[in-house]
């Protein structure tokens, strides 16, 4: 193998500087140095260690793994950070355990930076139809007064009769929201965040049912549309607050999924001598794409069943077992982000991000390129381009 | 004998093609470390094969093997515009360092925001497209088989001649 050595280094950056630089990242991403040794595939921590003294050059393949590893660009560790952006701060339905917590938030972050960047590379500075609705506590005090707020987005955003099914579309394309699918395993459950470079985000944990996802979307919406007015910091302090916030989103999440006259439309066709079968109730929680237990505890708020009753046909075996039979194989389709998707071939298409970048951004090996662009119906050609009258 | 850098992409395109080979015979071709770790698979009828890039061309000595070190990929950094620099991959960006330094050498690449970025180091005059390279290898495909319109050298002259605008505007401002 030949090294390059130009002798220019000295100009732009000391190894000190990078050696410093990696720890700094290794830091953020809250991992120990022999953790990160085993990680990066060193034989022993000293390896590392002596990298960071800056004792040892690092070379372009392994600099690629220390972005990998530490969930950063590679730009940040060569020319360094902007380290006057504001923090990303994430609020968890159910934080992952301290010793997680940077790693995911990091992991996290470098998505929604690389979200941030195709949405630069394509100039789309319009932050989205979020503005449309404001929000004030007046909105949110009572349960009342969420059911008209859930109303109110699905009416302004035109998510029809089944909203789980166009939930997803219109936060990514309308809202702008950034919604990322990452695996969190027993680390966590959702998060949402508000930034001011990056917007709204929302994280869902990919390992999740389909029916669980939308609700999830849904719970998650409450909490960007109220991040004024619910500051994450005070509910992180106040563990009532936090709680009485989370109903709320429950709340939201049902009404907006769930709407009236459209669940008590489809219960009733399904009636006969005012009984409805255990099967027919999973058919409608299915054909609203949420849980069958969101359907009963909806049909609760409707008053058409009583809260006692609720909860033994939640914790019914009869209806569990019904449940796993009819909507098996429903969550087998991994989750993705549409849009996110959608800009990075755009982004390819026009050569604005290299076929590499592509690759690491789908987490797709560089030779299934043109593969995996076909399966989402999509080309990496332009096309011819014709003229249009102004509209 | 011509003297090429192959990117990743326009490796696995000659393995598929059938023809890196006889590239390899005929004339000296190098390849970035990061290629050498990126080129595990090529596609042959619609199937995945796998290769072990390292042990069949490196160690065989049929292709030399450059790798860059965190200062000279800094170099490729520092003259992309700042929106260019999260653009480009980490591998890319170490085969146009190894550009950058070793003058003798000819990039071929059919990516097109890698090409874009060329005029970026001043190196139009050595980078190539993958048809032009074939030509100028002698290397002809096998009868009826039609070249991907991305190897082809107007696609390549098209998003050079991108990379030159943007590289004057950006000048400019």
């Amino acid at each position: 193998m030949r090294r390059l050595n130009v002798g220019k280094g000295e100009m732009f950056m000391s190894r000190m500087e990078l050696a410093e630089r990696l720890k700094r990242a290794r830091e953020a991403a809250g991992l120990a140095l022999s953790d990160a040794a085993s990680r990066l595939g060193f034989q022993n921590y000293q390896t590392l260690s002596s990298i960071e003294k800056g004792e040892r050059e690092v070379k372009a393949n392994e600099l690629i793994l220390f972005a990998q590893t530490y969930f950063c660009n590679l730009n940040s560790l060569l020319l360094g950070g902007d380290e006057s952006q504001p923090e990303v701060h994430f609020l968890w339905r159910k934080a992952p355990a301290s010793g997680k917590k940077l790693e995911i938030e990091a992991l996290i972050k470098h998505r929604i930076e690389q979200y941030q960047l195709l949405e630069n590379l394509l100039g789309l500075k319009n932050k989205g139809a979020g503005n449309l609705l404001q929000v004030s506590p007046e909105n949110i005090r009572t349960n009342s007064e969420i059911d008209t707020l859930a109303n109110r987005v699905g009416n302004i955003f035109n998510i029809g009769g089944r909203p789980a099914f166009a939930l997803q579309k219109v936060m990514e394309q309308m809202l702008r929201i950034k919604i990322l699918f990452v695996e969190l395993s027993e680390f966590g459950s959702a998060a949402a965040t508000m930034h001011p470079e990056f917007g709204a985000s929302i994280v869902v944990n990919s390992e999740e049912a389909p029916w669980r996802i939308n609700f999830t979307l849904a719970h998650e919406l409450f909490h960007i549309l109220t991040w004024n007015i619910c500051p994450p910091v005070d509910m992180e302090k106040n563990g009532a607050l936090f709680g009485d916030i989370e109903k709320k989103a429950d709340r939201f999440a049902s009404t907006l999924l769930l709407p009236e006259s459209e669940v008590r439309g489809e219960l009733s066709s399904r009636l006969t001598d005012h009984k409805l079968t255990l099967s027919d109730l999973i058919d409608v929680a299915r054909e609203f794409g949420v849980s069958t237990q969101a359907l009963v505890y909806r049909m609760v708020t409707l008053r058409l069943i009583q809260w006692e009753q609720a909860e033994s046909l939640v914790k019914s075996d009869d209806l569990l077992m019904l449940d796993r039979r009819i909507r098996k194989g429903e969550g087998d389709k991994i989750p993705v982000s549409e849009r996110f998707i959608l800009l990075a071939v755009k982004c390819l298409r026009k050569g604005f991000i290299s076929r590499g970048k592509f690759a690491e951004l789908l987490n797709i090996d560089r030779v299934d390129i043109d593969e995996v662009i076909e399966s989402y119906g999509l080309t990496e050609s332009e096309g011819e381009s014709f003229e249009i009258v102004a509209a | 004998m011509k003297l090429w850098l192959l990117d990743a992409d326009v490796t696995i395109k000659l393995l598929e093609l059938g023809v890196l080979d006889s590239l390899a015979k005929q004339h000296k071709v190098h390849v970035a470390s990061t290629v050498v770790s990126e080129v595990k698979y090529y596609k042959k009828n619609e199937q995945k094969i796998q290769v072990d890039f390292r042990k069949v061309y490196i160690d065989s000595g049929k292709i030399t093997e450059i790798t860059s070190s965190a200062e000279d990929m800094q170099e490729v950094l520092r003259r992309l515009p700042a929106l260019k620099r999260d653009a480009i991959h980490a591998g890319e960006i170490e085969s146009l360092a190894i550009l950058l330094h070793e003058e003798s050498l000819t990039l071929c690449t059919f990516d097109a925001a890698a090409i874009r970025v060329v005029p970026f180091l001043d190196a139009s005059e050595r980078a190539i497209s993958a048809e032009k390279l074939l030509q100028t290898s002698g290397l002809t495909l096998s009868p009826g088989h039609k070249l991907d319109s991305r190897l082809s050298e107007e696609y390549f002259q098209s998003n050079l001649s991108i990379g030159r605008k943007e590289f004057i505007y950006s000048s400019g401002k």
